[in-house]
């Protein structure tokens, strides 16, 4: 019986571990982490990396104006290098673009380009050289007119996005498109819950017609039903029957069918009623049960 | 030959080709999983053919040096990798035993009362509950959604998505499922019970309505279109599903619907079980996080059950015949079992009371749903 109160102790258990997802956060590696692949088309890098939470590959185009890229790649921080960031936010992964602009202490105007992002997405980075915190660039959210969206940012060398700090004609940024992580879980959860609702009620409005077309045409196909008095039984033989002679004869003519050979019901001690039309009834029961006692291999 | 030389013979045989010398602490530990879950499948009766081959699989799989699951030295893989190769990672195998399911189902109870299809919908609460529990403890997205779907009680659905989303958690997850759906009569009693009154308990529903053969017949048809036309990701398992089932009521080919249901099943069941047992490798599976997936499974048949009943109530609040609440708990699929424990909580409260076929037609929405809900994930991390 203490075995029946078991998993009543394991959630209280569980219950009482789960504040300490922090402490449980760090094992294991990060198998979701995005391995970008990066080529050139023209002036234009694209990298090319399943983001964190997907299966399939997406693309991110680079373009910049007033500039040229050196080099684009994709920059990894060690666990404990942005203490103020939750990596699990940054589902494209962190990129590191090194231009050089038309002039020293020049501008350049950089372009993400991906059908992966959506209107909710910003582009981070380290905002400032000497305090290196990590918050939102400014960039510009722009939807395309195919798919995806567009984030531009303008960026100045040697100014507070550029990760040297110096105006010495060579800007680099480090940076990474940030979508809200519990924003899109709990979203995107709550459509897809709420869509097996509308899936199974279609299912079940598609199958109540279906059902009253087919409840039609076999009320259609049945023949009417004789309705001579003289072919009633009379009253006082219907009332001759008691529910226990009933429960009997159904029994024994059950039994006769071929059930005689069957195991005795688990429940044959329900109280309520004669010992025949329990027994009758759980055993008639029982014989049912193996219509669905398909071999448990669910 | 000296004395020295042979003792140096039999050292490096003994170093190089036995497995003793090499047992670690983690294997010895899941050598008496094993034993223990091939003990619950023998001794105990739990979910005999899944846990006995489960259990074997992981017996076999932690004998150090033994070429069970890894790869032979020309990259070849080793006999129980074969299965799993081809069997899982392909997800072969959860598809073929939805055929075998469909083949077995009879959906004459859905039919009659479609109503309970919104039970099975409900019955997903701890699917989706649980997943953002997951996602608290620090598991990445789809893996949260592989536990999630544990509470589901449908164990090829786990283990297509588990397989699809994170196969690294297979082991983990098709055991957590296939022993809490084998702890069904002890999980959800207590809470049909919690969750409900005695007054609740005793409403009796109508007898169903007969469903002709035609509307058995029609209706995986109709049920595979409309569900391959809203989740087009899971039309692999229900497609398999419906045509099992299209199969044993069109009653032209018996011999097909026999072999779904007997040979072809119990094939795949040897190789499916042998398979997931043998990813349990003490190296591998040695962790918190199956610890984590054996506890929120847990939860996740709790909130599922929660989530049916609770159903049942709100349902009850619209409609003028009331259905009885016991059935909500059979949303969760495990097949039959779920709906047996509501038909004997039903005939606790009123020993005339039969609830049986009405607690299928939610219990066969709960295989639908979940489904669904696997299909929902996946189309997610698409």
């Amino acid at each position: 019986m203490r075995c029946r109160h078991l998993y009543v102790w394991a959630l209280m258990a569980a219950m009482v571990l789960l504040p300490c997802h922090r402490v449980w956060a760090a094992f294991g590696e990060d198998i979701e982490a995005p391995k970008p692949k990066f080529s050139q088309e023209g002036a234009d890098w694209i990298a090319t990396l399943v983001p964190r939470g997907k299966s399939t590959e997406i693309k991110i185009r680079f373009r910049v104006t007033g500039g040229t890229f050196t080099a684009v790649d994709a920059k990894v921080f060690a666990p404990g290098d942005l203490p103020q960031v939750d990596q699990k936010t940054f589902r494209s992964d962190f990129f590191r673009l090194q231009m050089t602009p038309a002039a020293q202490g020049g501008e350049v105007s950089l372009a993400m380009n991906s059908d992966y992002f959506t209107t909710a997405t910003e582009l981070w980075g380290a905002v400032s050289v000497n305090s290196p915190v990590w918050q939102t660039t400014g960039a510009v959210n722009v939807k395309n007119a195919d798919r995806g969206n567009t984030l531009t940012l303008t960026v100045r060398d040697g100014g507070p996005l550029d990760a040297d700090g110096q105006a010495d004609g060579r800007i680099q940024l480090i940076c990474g498109p940030r979508d809200s992580f519990w924003g899109y879980a709990l979203g995107t959860l709550f459509i897809r819950f709420f869509g097996v609702f509308v899936v199974l009620g279609v299912l079940e409005v598609g199958m109540l017609v279906s059902g009253r077309i087919f409840q039609r045409i076999a009320a259609r196909a049945q023949p009417p039903a004789a309705q001579s008095p003289t072919e009633e039984p009379p009253m006082e033989e219907t009332h001759a029957v008691t529910p226990e002679t009933a429960a009997a004869i159904a029994l024994a003519l059950h039994l006769k069918a071929g059930a005689g050979g069957l195991k005795p019901s688990a429940r044959t001690d329900v109280s309520g009623g004669s010992p025949w039309a329990q027994l009758g009834r759980a055993k008639s029961m029982s014989d049912r049960m193996p219509v669905f006692d398909r071999p448990k291999r669910k | 030959m000296s004395w020295q030389y042979v003792f140096e013979l039999i050292q490096n045989i003994l170093i190089s080709q036995t497995g003793i010398p090499h047992l670690t602490g983690g294997q010895v530990l899941m050598l008496m999983v094993s034993l223990t879950f091939m003990y619950l499948a023998v001794g105990k009766n739990f979910e005999p053919l899944l846990l006995l081959p489960i259990g074997f699989g992981i017996f076999l799989t932690n004998f150090p040096l033994a070429p069970i699951m890894g790869f032979t030295a020309e990259g070849n893989p080793d006999l129980i990798r074969y299965f799993y190769k081809f069997g899982v990672e392909t997800e072969i195998i959860p598809c073929v035993i939805f055929l075998g399911l469909g083949a077995m189902t009879d959906f004459g109870p859905l039919i009659a009362n479609p109503k309970t299809l919104i039970i099975g919908a409900g019955a997903q609460l701890g699917v989706f509950a649980t997943y953002i529990g997951v996602l608290l403890c620090g598991f990445t997205l789809k893996e949260a959604a592989t536990v999630g779907i544990i509470g589901g009680a449908d164990g090829p659905t786990t283990i297509y998505l588990t397989a699809k989303l994170a196969p690294h958690l297979l082991g983990a997850n098709a055991l957590a499922a296939y022993s809490y759906m084998a702890m069904v009569p002890l999980i959800q009693p207590p809470i049909m019970r919690f969750l409900t009154t005695p007054e609740q308990r005793r409403i009796r529903m109508r007898q169903m309505r007969p469903v002709s053969a035609l509307e058995k017949l029609l209706f995986p048809l109709i049920a595979c279109a409309l569900i391959c036309f809203l989740i087009p990701a899971v039309a692999p398992l229900m497609g398999m599903f419906m045509f099992g089932n299209f199969m044993r009521e069109s009653l032209v080919v018996k011999r097909l619907s026999d072999t779904a249901q007997n040979s072809l099943m119990n094939i795949v069941t040897i190789f499916l079980g042998l398979s997931v047992g043998a990813t349990m490798q003490a190296e591998v599976f040695l962790s918190w996080k199956p610890l984590l997936i054996f506890g929120f499974g847990l939860l996740d048949f709790v909130l599922c059950t929660t989530g049916g009943i609770l159903t049942v109530h709100v349902m009850n609040l619209f409609l003028k015949e009331k259905m009885n609440p016991l059935i909500g708990s059979a949303g969760v699929s495990a097949v039959p079992m779920s709906a047996r424990v509501s038909h004997s909580e039903g005939l606790r409260a009123d020993p005339t009371n039969w609830l049986l076929m009405h607690a299928m037609g939610p219990n066969l929405a709960g295989v639908i749903g979940t489904a669904g809900a696997a299909g929902m994930f996946i189309a997610m991390f698409r």
